[in-house]
């Protein structure tokens, strides 16, 4: 019973992080490519180590466990808010399917003439 | 490894030692699988046109490390492969919080 979940959940891990990275490859924007990276490898990676504490079955691996996939499930959101604040503040290029950019820090410090006129109207 | 995994199926008395190496066989799979995605993501290391995208692919480079460790800490058995993991998590973070960082004064000059 315990080595079936520990089956199931390494091939789970496995497949989300391997989708991950197929992700980071194959999206064709920053954005996009942070959006498939972050989430997916993050739950991949915490159902190898969920893996992990069902395999060895004691208290302090369990422990462990639960510390490292909480710290990555409150870190990994954290960090790539900063990679796409940074990014974006940079203007880095868009996706040519952008539908809509609704931050409106860009355009009041690099283009202010523009943004007073958009507001005016 | 298919032999020895044939060989436990079939001479194991119970089910206990057959699914052990099941176990051991779906380890070293994944560890395959991670390494290969491992190398995807440092495609786009060197490909990325852009600095944020390079330090997207850092952060998932060091995201599957820790995943990979997790999955050779079942292959060899070894518990303490476990807190590798964790210092590799909180470096991770700690670089990508350093690299936004110094991409936020770069975009000021």
């Amino acid at each position: 019973m315990n080595d079936a979940v520990t089956i199931a959940l390494l091939i789970i891990g496995t497949s989300f992080a391997s989708l991950a990275s197929i992700a980071v490859v194959r999206m064709p924007d920053l954005y996009t490519r942070m959006h498939g990276a972050t989430k997916s490898a993050t739950l991949g990676v915490g159902c190898t180590i969920l893996a992990t504490a069902i395999r060895f079955a004691d208290m302090e691996t369990t422990t462990v466990a639960i510390l490292v996939i909480g710290f990555m499930f409150l870190t990994a959101p954290v960090a790539a808010h900063m990679i796409g604040h940074a990014a974006h503040r940079q203007q880095v290029p868009k996706w040519t399917g952008t539908v809509i950019d609704e931050s409106p820090y860009v355009k009041a410090v690099i283009d202010p003439d523009r943004d007073q006129a958009e507001r005016q109207h | 490894m298919i032999s020895s995994l044939l060989a436990a199926t079939v001479a194991a008395p119970t089910a206990i030692f057959a699914m052990t190496a099941w176990v051991n066989l779906t380890a070293q799979i994944s560890l395959t699988v991670l390494v290969i995605a491992l190398g995807f993501a440092f495609l786009r290391l060197v490909l990325g046109p852009s600095t944020p995208d390079r330090v997207v692919a850092l952060d998932l480079v060091a995201t599957l490390l820790v995943g990979l460790i997790a999955v050779s800490a079942i292959e060899t058995g070894d518990v303490i492969f476990l807190r590798v993991a964790m210092v590799v998590a909180l470096f991770n973070f700690i670089g990508t919080i350093g690299f936004c960082w110094y991409l936020h004064r770069g975009s000021h000059q």
